[in-house]
């Protein structure tokens, strides 16, 4: 079954799995070719694809999205723009791109929510790799749960033992964010 | 590397727990400090990205779909010659071959998928801050016991905790892998199945996994198979290497 433009961001703003599936299998084959003839392989289409569907759910999120073109039209703008930036960072083979790509209104604060993507991609992958308890915890800091509560809520034996780990699992994670070479890039 | 005042001052700040006077300190020394001022940015963004559970979601399921193999497959065979095509056939039959050689001729002993799986459960502890309550303090004391290796001192330090509260869950999952450490494994089954008895804690996938362990060393085979199968059909953090586990132990 085919989806509507409509359906399609419908789908990419509550994460649904039918519509996830459908846009790879339709769209992603271009924006595969696309990317293995400028410069970059498989691996590299996957990610940008991948990353062009969370900015647009973050754009999503922000406000509604109305589209004056199709979704095909629209994905492979997106794609080819956060290609070329790619590019630029690598400082490769840019005039084959650049002179391919048309700048839609639609897309131009796109780079602006890639940054971000970008950056906070590596720092969830770090995140995701802290221990399950340091995942917690952090989390439970943020949404202003107290250490005592924490502490009983986690098995812990007190608060001073949630406020060390705490100060502990944070440290680790921005040491290893910081040591990514990626971090730089970013 | 930023000292460790600092580091406190900006979570402190970011957690809300400073007062006027440290507030008003800080945003001084952040007017007047580049790097503090670039670490407090960075601190906050961390702050962000953690609390962005949907999109850590979404980032997953696109990592889990899989990628139609007709256009990557079909172009790869249109642009490789047939002396290629021939070789590639070779070393996929090869490699093939051999993988099913490893996989499937070669049986792997409990004692062999142990060895080539386990490891302790490796902790951070910090004792920056000087513990108060008592049971905090034989915590600390335990868990130092247990990060520097001295598992059997670890044990009986768990022990005096789990003397007064036997479900004590930190307690009991360490001391599962202490047992494990010493090779009392049944002792260890019995700490872990208390921290999966109690269904809602974050030990549960840690406990599961060392179970599984506990199961191989037992020769229980059956019930580590059983243990395996459902880490890798649930969500666990271990869930790749206990389906590699599984084909060793098939």
């Amino acid at each position: 079954m085919d989806y509507t433009t409509e359906a399609i961001l419908e789908g990419i703003g509550m994460s649904n799995n039918d519509v996830l599936n459908y846009i790879y299998r339709k769209f992603f084959p271009d924006t595969c070719r696309f990317v293995e003839n400028n410069s970059g392989t498989s691996e590299d289409a996957r990610d940008l694809f991948q990353e062009a569907i969370i900015v647009i759910y973050r754009k999503l999120k922000k406000a509604p999205l109305v589209l004056t073109c199709n979704f095909r039209t629209y994905i492979y703008s997106v794609c080819r723009l956060l290609w070329l930036k790619k590019l630029e960072k690598r400082n490769d083979n840019l005039d084959l791109v650049k002179s391919d790509v048309v700048l839609d209104q639609q897309i131009d604060d796109v780079s602006k929510s890639y940054e971000q993507t970008e950056k906070y991609r590596l720092y969830q992958k770090h995140f995701k790799k802290m221990p399950a308890d340091c995942q917690e915890i952090m989390k439970l800091y943020l949404e202003k749960v107290s250490a005592r509560e924490i502490a009983k809520k986690l098995g812990f034996a007190g608060e001073d033992y949630v406020k060390s780990r705490k100060y502990k699992c944070k440290q680790t994670l921005i040491l290893n964010i910081k040591s990514d070479n990626q971090f730089t890039e970013v | 590397m930023m000292n460790d005042k600092d580091f406190d001052r900006l979570e402190n700040y970011l957690d809300g727990e400073l007062n006027e006077n440290e507030i008003l300190d800080l945003e001084q020394d952040l007017m007047d400090d580049l790097d503090l001022e670039m670490e407090l940015n960075l601190h906050t963004e961390i702050n962000e990205a953690i609390m962005e559970e949907d999109i850590m979601d979404l980032r997953s399921k696109l990592e889990a779909i899989e990628i139609p193999s007709t256009t990557e497959e079909k172009r790869k065979v249109r642009f490789h010659g047939k002396w290629r095509i021939a070789a590639a056939s070779m070393i996929l039959f090869i490699g093939i071959a051999s993988v099913y050689y490893m996989l499937g001729n070669k049986s792997y002993s409990n004692e062999e998928v142990f060895m080539n799986y386990y490891k302790p459960y490796s902790i951070v502890i910090n004792t920056r801050s000087g513990e108060t309550n008592e049971s905090d303090k034989v915590l600390v004391q335990a868990l130092k016991s247990y990060e520097s290796k001295d598992y059997r001192a670890a044990l009986s330090l768990f022990q005096t905790i789990l003397d007064k509260d036997s479900t004590n869950l930190t307690s009991n999952f360490y001391s599962g892998i202490s047992n494990i450490q010493v090779k009392e494994y049944p002792k260890a089954n019995k700490n872990f199945t208390r921290v999966l008895d109690h269904k809602n804690n974050l030990f549960i996938e840690q406990s599961e996994w060392y179970l599984g362990f506990c199961y191989l060393m037992t020769n229980e085979r059956d019930k580590a198979k059983v243990t395996f199968s459902s880490i890798a059909e649930g969500n666990s953090f271990y869930r790749t290497k206990a389906k590699e586990i599984l084909k060793q132990l098939e």
